[in-house]
């Protein structure tokens, strides 16, 4: 059940579990610090999901940033994703609170997992209402736990064959991940495709 | 034909590369000759002759990618990915890797050229460097026992080029022309100092510099110092000329294309 009320500068905010989602005295403005915080990657992905709606002020002012951008907005509230079903252009979409099955299924993001370059960002008082649901997805979607890395591997498999054999067996997340693929090709003695080259390559930058 | 020079360290060293897109073009006048370089150095682009284009190498936003809990596992791998597919698609006859180090190395392996010179590792046991000149830069960062020739003297060698211009020659530009102009007022400088590096343990110390300025002050009392830094240096350098207390000794805060004006100035 989510009851808006209104908060000083007159905008409507959603309170879901006796918590407000947004500020109470100015949520446009806290939408464009969220934007601020996070504007390098909003401002350098094409791609970008958003974890959580709450008043949309951050995705607003996320579209504002780059108006190029598709966003895709993850909502686990059913109620609260469908209050901003007509909210914003063709640009922004909101999910209402798909399961990580149900994301292997839409065709949409195939593309966008094959290209591999996009961000997932979160909005804090959105994803404290079902940290464990937001974060399985975060996971998911970046690669960043085995389920994830095994589907985007598998989806990236069919352009080039190099990620059928993407092996697993590492630490995912952040820069050690990246060092240890780099330092597992380098023990082999053999030539190197150009994606094991690759990888190298990014392994230096941050060794 | 068309020639990529990949130069992947700092500001000096990719203008100490200079003399190699001259060389370049003297022995292939119609060649057209790309420098792949670290974007952080873009501003260096206006004084460097001979080169028809700079590719910036964007390594912050690169490392960022990996390092960043926020993005796509996989995006980094993209970003590079995109660089080499834009590389690949210039179809370069000659790739010249001036930059001593695995990752440039790698990169040349990914572009497998037909012809290159420098690094080039494209498996554990291939390694490639094209004239022995570019081995000897490989012992010699090995063993720091070994004298040897300037860089520029080893390129140049290495593209058989000897009998070319080894100074380095920079283009001035109408801004940093304009620049100069305008911290100088039509005053003469005798002496142009740099106290600060952007790699604070080349930094001599300003409190040496201030003790050889007093010196030297007092040895020609007339002439005009201009200090000379970067913006981001303009805080520190306020105080270091505010210390010396000097109207001989003026600060000259100004851009990299102002600061070659300001050099060509400068007697000494």
């Amino acid at each position: 059940m989510i009851n808006w009320i209104k908060s000083k500068n007159g905008a409507k905010v959603p309170v879901v579990n006796g918590m407000s989602l947004c500020s109470s005295i100015d949520p446009n403005k806290e939408g464009k610090k969220w934007v601020d915080a996070n504007q390098e990657l909003i401002k350098d992905f094409e791609y970008i999901f958003i974890l959580g709606i709450a008043g949309g002020f951050h995705v607003e002012e996320a579209q504002k940033l780059n108006p190029k951008a598709f966003i895709t907005v993850i909502e686990n509230n059913a109620e609260l994703a469908a209050a901003f079903e007509f909210s914003f252009n063709h640009q922004v979409s909101i999910l209402s609170a798909p399961t990580v099955e149900e994301i292997k299924n839409y065709e949409s993001f195939f593309s966008i997992f094959e290209q591999g370059s996009y961000c997932v960002l979160t909005h804090p008082a959105s994803i404290a209402q079902d940290l464990k649901y937001y974060r399985k997805i975060q996971d998911f979607i970046l690669g960043r736990n085995k389920e994830g890395l095994t589907y985007l591997s598998k989806i990236k498999a069919r352009q080039n064959p190099y990620f059928e054999n993407f092996t697993l067996n590492h630490n995912l997340g952040g820069t050690e991940s990246v060092v240890e693929i780099a330092d597992r090709i380098r023990e082999w003695d053999a030539e190197y495709t150009e994606e094991d080259l690759i990888w190298l390559s990014l392994g230096e930058l941050v060794h | 034909m068309k020639i990529l020079v990949i130069q992947l360290l700092r500001l000096g060293d990719i203008v100490t590369s200079a003399p190699v897109a001259k060389a370049l073009k003297d022995v292939h006048p119609d060649s057209k000759i790309h420098f792949l370089i670290n974007s952080q150095f873009s501003s260096v682009k206006p004084l460097i002759p001979y080169v028809d284009q700079f590719i910036g190498f964007n390594r912050s936003k690169l490392q960022r990618k990996i390092v960043s809990k926020d993005v796509s596992f996989f995006a980094a791998f993209r970003g590079f990915k995109s660089l080499v597919e834009h590389l690949k698609n210039e179809k370069y006859d000659l790739v010249i890797n001036l930059t001593q180090n695995r990752l440039s190395g790698y990169l040349v392996g990914i572009l497998n050229p037909t012809q290159s010179l420098g690094l080039q590792l494209n498996g554990k046991s291939s390694v490639k460097f094209g004239a022995t000149q570019f081995q000897f830069l490989n012992w010699h960062g090995l063993s720091k026992d070994i004298s040897t020739p300037h860089y520029i003297d080893i390129y140049l060698d290495a593209l058989k080029t000897q009998s070319v211009q080894r100074k380095i020659i920079l283009k001035e530009t109408r801004s940093g022309f304009e620049e100069a102009k305008k911290i100088v007022q039509n005053q003469d400088i005798d002496l142009l100092i740099q106290p600060l590096t952007s790699d604070k343990k080349k930094n001599w110390g300003l409190d040496k510099f201030k003790v050889f300025i007093e010196n030297y002050l007092k040895m020609n009392p007339s002439h005009r110092i201009g200090i000379l830094g970067a913006p981001p240096e303009k805080k520190q350098l306020q105080n270091f000329v505010g210390d010396l207390n000097s109207d001989q000794i003026f600060l000259c805060i100004t851009s990299l294309e102002g600061a070659l004006s300001l050099i060509k100035k400068s007697k000494v």
